[in-house]
C-alpha cells in the first residue's frame, strides 16, 4: 500500500535546488586556486630543498601562514565539492550515496582542520 | 592523497628536524620523485583545463577552431610548468 501523495512522490526528486551554490563554489574556489597554486608549488619545493629550520622560518613568514590557511581552505572545499560531484555520477544506490558524501565531506572537514591548527603550531615556532 | 600527504608533512615538520630529515630522505627516493613529477603534472594540467571550463563557462571557445588550439595550447602549458617547476 502507498500513502504518499503524488505531490509528495515528486517534492525533493526534481532540481537540485540548492545547486547553483554549489556551482558557484566550485567556480569561486578555481579561480582562487589559481594563484594559490604557485604557493603550494614552491612549498613543494621548500619541502624537497629547505632545512627545517628555513622552511619553519618560510612557513611563518605573515604571508605565508596566511596563504597556507586560505590555499588549505579553499583546496579542501573544491577537492570536497569535486568528489561530491564524482559520487553523485557514479553512485546510483540513493542511500550509499548520502552516506557516502556525507563521509567523504567529514573526511575532509577533519583534515582541513587539522592542517590549519599544524600550520598555527608551525608559525609559533617561527 | 595529495592533499593527505600535504596535511601530513605539515605535522612532520611540526614534529620536528630527525621526522623532517627522515621525510626528505624518503622523497629522494628516484620512484618517489616520478611520482611527485606526475602529480605536479596532473596539478597544472588540472589548472590548465579549469582555466579552460571558466573560458566556455562565459560562453567562449566552442567554435571548432578555438578547441583545437586551446586543447593543444593546454597540453604544451601544462608540461612547461612542470618542466619550470623541474
Amino acid at each position: 500500500m502507498d500513502y504518499q501523495t503524488p505531490l509528495a512522490k515528486v517534492r525533493g526528486l526534481g532540481s537540485a535546488k540548492a545547486g547553483t551554490g554549489h556551482f558557484w563554489m566550485q567556480r569561486i574556489t578555481a579561480i582562487t586556486l589559481i594563484p594559490l597554486s604557485l604557493w603550494m608549488v614552491s612549498f613543494t619545493q621548500q619541502l624537497l630543498n629547505a632545512t627545517h629550520q628555513d622552511i619553519i622560518i618560510w612557513l611563518s613568514g605573515p604571508l605565508d601562514t596566511t596563504l597556507a590557511v586560505v590555499w588549505v581552505i579553499a583546496a579542501f572545499y573544491h577537492a570536497a565539492l569535486g568528489l561530491q560531484v564524482v559520487i553523485e555520477d557514479y553512485v546510483h544506490t540513493e542511500w550509499i550515496k548520502i552516506s557516502s558524501i556525507w563521509a567523504m565531506k567529514l573526511t575532509f572537514l577533519f583534515f582541513g582542520l587539522a592542517a590549519i591548527v599544524a600550520i598555527f603550531k608551525i608559525s609559533m615556532i617561527g | 592523497m595529495g592533499l593527505i600527504i600535504y596535511v601530513a608533512s605539515f605535522f612532520i615538520i611540526l614534529q620536528g628536524n630527525d621526522s623532517y630529515l627522515q621525510l626528505q630522505t624518503m622523497l629522494d627516493y628516484t620512484i618517489i620523485r616520478i611520482g611527485i613529477w606526475f602529480f605536479i603534472y596532473a596539478l597544472f594540467f588540472h589548472l590548465c583545463h579549469g582555466i579552460r571550463h571558466l573560458i566556455w563557462d562565459v560562453g567562449q571557445g566552442f567554435e571548432k577552431d578555438d578547441m583545437d588550439r586551446n586543447a593543444i595550447i593546454e597540453l604544451a602549458l601544462s608540461l612547461v610548468l612542470t618542466l619550470i617547476f623541474y
